[in-house]
């Protein structure tokens, strides 16, 4: 662990509201953005990340530093996304959205329109992927989290980890072109 | 070399994990489903690797924040609480341990359990002081017990 990380885990261990503060903003993104592509919904990802940084700051005199506080975190991250998704389960379709599109055109804004529609199935194709895939994937392209540091938040070997990946892309790939 | 062998390598070589020897090479040149497949996922890799991820909304920290502080006091409004519970039980068990003590009928048993033991000794002085003694054992166990709460009541609202 970095010490300028461990300092802030001092910081905040002794009751410092403004090092908290400053761990809140230096993770944020990474948990909303993380928790927003597993449940897809604005308003549950900024309720489940706010739950998120409770949890860290109930946890963090027991934290040992053992492992990265980031891996520590997304181990919480993905905790919370697997409690709700008990209980919310949504069905997305490849095919879901307007029927009456315009016919595609060539030219830039088309071009443009066709970036938009290609992110939109990738999307739709991530939402149908395994929960388990889906956090694997959105962690691996997020931030570029490592697959050591995968192996390690979720307490599976390296090899594993890869194999879980590369399964879950090839059915991203099938669901992409379907 | 298989397609099925080619396309287990596909992704990782899309991936940039593994480098396709000279056999995959050759049979990804010669066989265009396989090639294919390899072009898509390179595509969805590059797909994945432009992917928007949304910032957190604006003052979340400070909701996180106020959301933290909310908690702290709730969690001190329930330590008040218990020690309240804890102090109530505390009085109940010591005037229960007082009322006990202070039983006159029990001391004038004793009183005359004592007498009896000088006076008449060995088995049956025991055999009548017996109950009594439970009595003041009792008396003494709720006189701890409330002690005791009175402490952990102590420690706990100094939390």
């Amino acid at each position: 662990m970095e010490f300028d990380e461990r300092e802030l885990i001092e910081r905040c261990r002794s009751g410092d509201d403004t090092a908290f503060a400053e761990l809140v903003d230096r993770y944020k993104d990474l948990v909303y953005g993380l928790i927003y592509r597993m449940v897809r919904d604005r308003g549950l990802a900024d309720d489940l990340a706010q739950d998120v940084f409770l949890k860290v700051h109930r946890g963090l005199p027991y934290f040992r530093g053992e492992a990265r506080l980031s891996t520590w975190i997304f181990r919480i991250v993905q905790n919370a996304c697997v409690q709700t998704r008990t209980s919310r389960r949504r069905d997305v379709s490849l095919e879901d959205g307007p029927d009456d599109r315009p016919p595609r055109q060539f030219g830039s804004v088309d071009q443009a329109f066709g970036a938009i529609e290609d992110r939109d199935r990738l999307d739709k194709a991530l939402a149908q992927l395994p929960p388990n895939y889906r956090m694997l994937v959105v962690a691996h392209y997020m931030r570029g989290v490592q697959y050591e540091s995968l192996a390690e938040a979720l307490n599976l070997p390296l090899g594993t980890v890869k194999t879980h990946l590369y399964r879950a892309k090839r059915r991203l790939r099938e669901l992409l072109e379907k | 070399m298989k397609c099925s062998d080619v396309l287990d390598l596909v992704e990782p070589i899309a991936a940039g994990d593994l480098v396709p020897d000279e056999r995959v090479r050759e049979h990804l040149h010669s066989c265009p489903g396989c090639a294919g497949a390899l072009a898509s996922a390179r595509r969805v890799e590059a797909q994945l690797k432009t992917m928007e991820f949304p910032a957190a909304p604006p003052a979340f920290a400070t909701r996180v924040l106020q959301r933290i502080r909310r908690d702290r006091w709730q969690s001190e409004q329930n330590v008040d609480r218990l020690f309240n519970v804890a102090i109530v039980a505390a009085v109940i068990l010591i005037v229960g341990g007082l009322v006990a003590m202070l039983n006159v009928a029990t001391m004038i048993s004793l009183t005359s359990s004592v007498w009896t033991v000088l006076k008449e000794g060995g088995r049956e002085s025991v055999r009548t002081a017996a109950p009594t003694v439970g009595t003041y054992i009792a008396a003494v166990g709720l006189l701890a017990s409330a002690l005791g709460m009175w402490a952990w009541a102590e420690r706990r609202i100094q939390f």
